[in-house]
């Protein structure tokens, strides 16, 4: 009965789900590839020695649509990246740097006015690789990450326009033990909460444009 | 220790190269694991002392010495590892333990053995100066032994003593770990 249970949802989740690709199927859409540089930081609590940012690049693609055609202005864009996170930390004479290469898959909300877009969202991101799994099984860092999103985007209507964004990491990212000096194992740590800074420019590949941009 | 010729079981490691995964707090370590990583890491005096098991065509460096002495009474496990580009050996002796096979060292398992400096010990040994240093007072956190479905033996914790007095001066090892798998 509990595992039947689990499942009562998803009529609701289908339901919402169709609702969403019906407004979709009567609404304008684009379709834009992407791509550029970021800046990571994080925040941490515990990690020794000095933490600095790295900078690294990100590419993939988007989907705009207006939900309701009549609020133009209104729109929601899916994306799909290759995006690059981490951080380096030296400790004496030893400098590390950690990789994080991250399925994103932001979701924005974007209301424009002329050639400027704000937009906010939420990014989902699956760990795909790290700079430490070369021969080992499984990264120490946690394989999921979310974020918030602002930010906005420049000369959209135009075939190619440019983006800023800043993501502010909601998940802590590393799940470790903390022990003391003789090896008591003393709790658990949780720590790390990505930072990033994207710029970038954006292609449209479809030649439609909104209403309000003609 | 008495009759410790009686049983001793060298072992040495293993089917593959340590692997060295930077610990998150402090990468200059290897990170605490449990899943035979071939690996560990102390910091001694300030100073940083790194064991990763090597193997080449003809030798294997770096591999854990599990010896059991007197019919199963005594127990030394050693780590060999390098400090100040130095090779050095951390060692732990155990008196009062029960154990007359590799396999029983699962009884040891998740196991807080306290080094009173006397029946246990720590110990360190440099092979470059021929300085070695016993009677370490600590402990040694044998936190998890599995054995794998290979009949292999997979032993993590973690460590530290001090050893006050010595010929080689005052020492401090903290924040040990291993992670080994032995046969």
């Amino acid at each position: 009965m509990n595992s039947l249970l689990r499942y009562a949802h998803l009529p609701k989740t289908f339901l919402i789900l169709a609702i969403f690709i019906l407004l979709s199927n009567n609404c304008w859409s684009q379709i834009f590839i992407l791509g550029g540089f970021n800046r990571n930081y994080i925040k941490q609590d515990y990690l020794a020695g000095n933490v600095e940012g790295v900078s690294n690049y990100h590419f993939g693609a988007a989907w705009s649509m207006r939900p309701v055609k009549n609020l133009s202005y209104l729109s929601i864009e899916r994306q799909f990246l290759f995006l690059w996170k981490g951080y380096k930390q030296s400790v004496g004479t030893t400098d590390y740097e950690a990789e994080l290469l991250y399925l994103s898959f932001p979701f924005i909300i974007k209301y424009s006015y002329r050639f400027v877009s704000l937009q906010t969202g939420i990014s989902l991101d699956l760990l795909t690789f790290t700079s430490d799994v070369k021969y080992a099984e499984s990264s120490k860092f946690n394989n999921f990450d979310s974020s918030l999103i602002i930010g906005f985007d420049l000369f959209e209507q135009k075939r190619l326009g440019f983006y800023a964004r800043f993501c502010i990491g909601l998940t802590q990212i590393l799940d470790y033990y903390s022990f003391d000096k003789l090896g008591n194992f003393t709790g658990e740590i949780q720590d790390i909460k990505n930072r990033n800074f994207l710029l970038g420019l954006k292609l449209r590949l479809s030649n439609h444009i909104f209403p309000h941009e003609k | 220790m008495k009759n410790r010729d009686i049983l001793v079981l060298l072992l040495l490691l293993i089917s593959c190269d340590g692997i060295f995964i930077p610990d998150p707090i402090d990468p200059r370590l290897p990170m605490y694991t449990e899943t035979g990583n071939n690996a560990a890491g102390a910091i001694i005096n300030d100073q940083i002392w790194k064991g990763v098991v090597e193997k080449s065509l003809f030798f294997v460096s770096g591999a854990p010495q599990v010896n059991l002495y007197d019919e199963g009474d005594s127990l030394v496990i050693q780590f060999s590892g390098i400090r100040n580009n130095q090779a050095e050996i951390i060692k732990f002796h155990i008196e009062g333990i029960q154990i007359n096979a590799l396999l029983n060292l699962t009884t040891l398992d998740n196991t807080k053995i306290i080094l009173n400096g006397i029946d246990n010990f720590g110990a360190i040994e440099n092979l470059n100066t021929l300085c070695n240093s016993s009677g370490g007072i600590g402990q040694l956190y044998l936190r998890r032994i599995t054995v794998t479905e290979e009949n292999s033996i997979i032993i993590s914790g973690t460590f530290g003593f001090t050893i006050n007095g010595s010929s080689c001066g005052n020492i401090d090892v903290s924040y040990g770990r291993f992670d080994y798998v032995v046969r």
